[in-house]
């Protein structure tokens, strides 16, 4: 347990946009724990959509903060990400 | 960015390379988080939130470009990028595009160009993954004209794309769907 790491959005970041949507292999994943679906309303040309956009994974997370250098993650400590609950 | 000359043939072949830009996709500079690059390259955008870029497909009649002129003020470069982007017709929806277009301070488009490269317009080159920054001499903004014209010719929206940056476009490897996707 002392030696794992989990990876998550900062906290910072997560507060200023709930919703925030990054692309993970051409697909749209919001930073965010929950799935989040996007409703849009029709147009004279465009019909309404629904859009559910998944939840990023660990392995998401993990991908933006090691190959992406994404800013907004951090790796931190399995028992640190603990005791913050 | 240090002086490095990199040599260039453009002689391999004598096929057409086509001018122009084909279709845009813009959003508010405000709207992008975060800017990942790989080798050198935009390959995606965080977002504050979906949906946020919209899709803008103009008239293809040879009209619409996106130019980057260098210019040099003694030892100073600076790029005034201009895009143009021609629609035709005159209803309310327009009216109400460019009237909404006009207040928007600092936007970003992304161009796609006849010959299938991508451009960013609205951004300076950027060095690693982070956050945008902004065209530095001047934001980037639309300026949008209505014209009737006359009978002998068509009415249409026009939009005028002006920023000045220190440094040309960024490319990017953004596919259509990659960017509709967010």
């Amino acid at each position: 347990m002392e030696n794992e790491f989990i990876y998550k959005v900062k906290d910072s970041f997560k507060k200023e946009y709930p919703n925030a949507v990054t692309l993970i292999d051409g697909v749209g994943v919001v930073l965010s724990e929950n799935d989040f679906t996007e409703e849009t309303t029709g147009t004279l040309s465009d019909p309404p959509k629904t859009r559910v956009f998944r939840a990023a994974t660990q392995e998401d997370l993990k991908h933006l903060y090691e190959v992406d250098k994404h800013p907004e993650i951090e790796k931190i400590s399995a028992q640190t990400a603990k005791k913050a609950k | 960015m240090p002086c490095v000359l990199t040599g260039v043939n453009s002689v391999v072949d004598c096929n057409n390379n086509f001018g122009g830009i084909v279709k845009s996709f813009a959003c508010k500079f405000a709207d992008i988080t975060t800017v990942t690059l790989t080798a050198g390259e935009v390959t995606g955008f965080t977002m504050a939130s979906t949906g946020l870029w919209k899709t803008y497909v103009y008239d293809l009649d040879g009209t619409a470009n996106y130019n980057q002129p260098g210019a040099i003020n003694n030892n100073r470069f600076s790029t005034e990028q201009t895009a143009f982007l021609k629609f035709k017709g005159f209803t309310k929806a327009y009216v109400d595009a460019a009237n909404n277009a006009k207040d928007c301070c600092d936007v970003v488009f992304i161009h796609v160009l006849a010959n299938g490269t991508r451009v960013i317009q609205g951004l300076e080159v950027q060095a690693a993954t982070g956050a945008p920054a902004r065209t530095a001499n001047r934001s980037t903004r639309i300026i949008p004209s209505l014209n009737t014209d006359t009978t002998q010719n068509e009415s249409r929206m026009e939009f005028s794309v002006t920023g000045n940056a220190n440094s040309f476009s960024m490319t990017t490897t953004m596919t259509d769907s990659a960017i509709t996707a967010l």
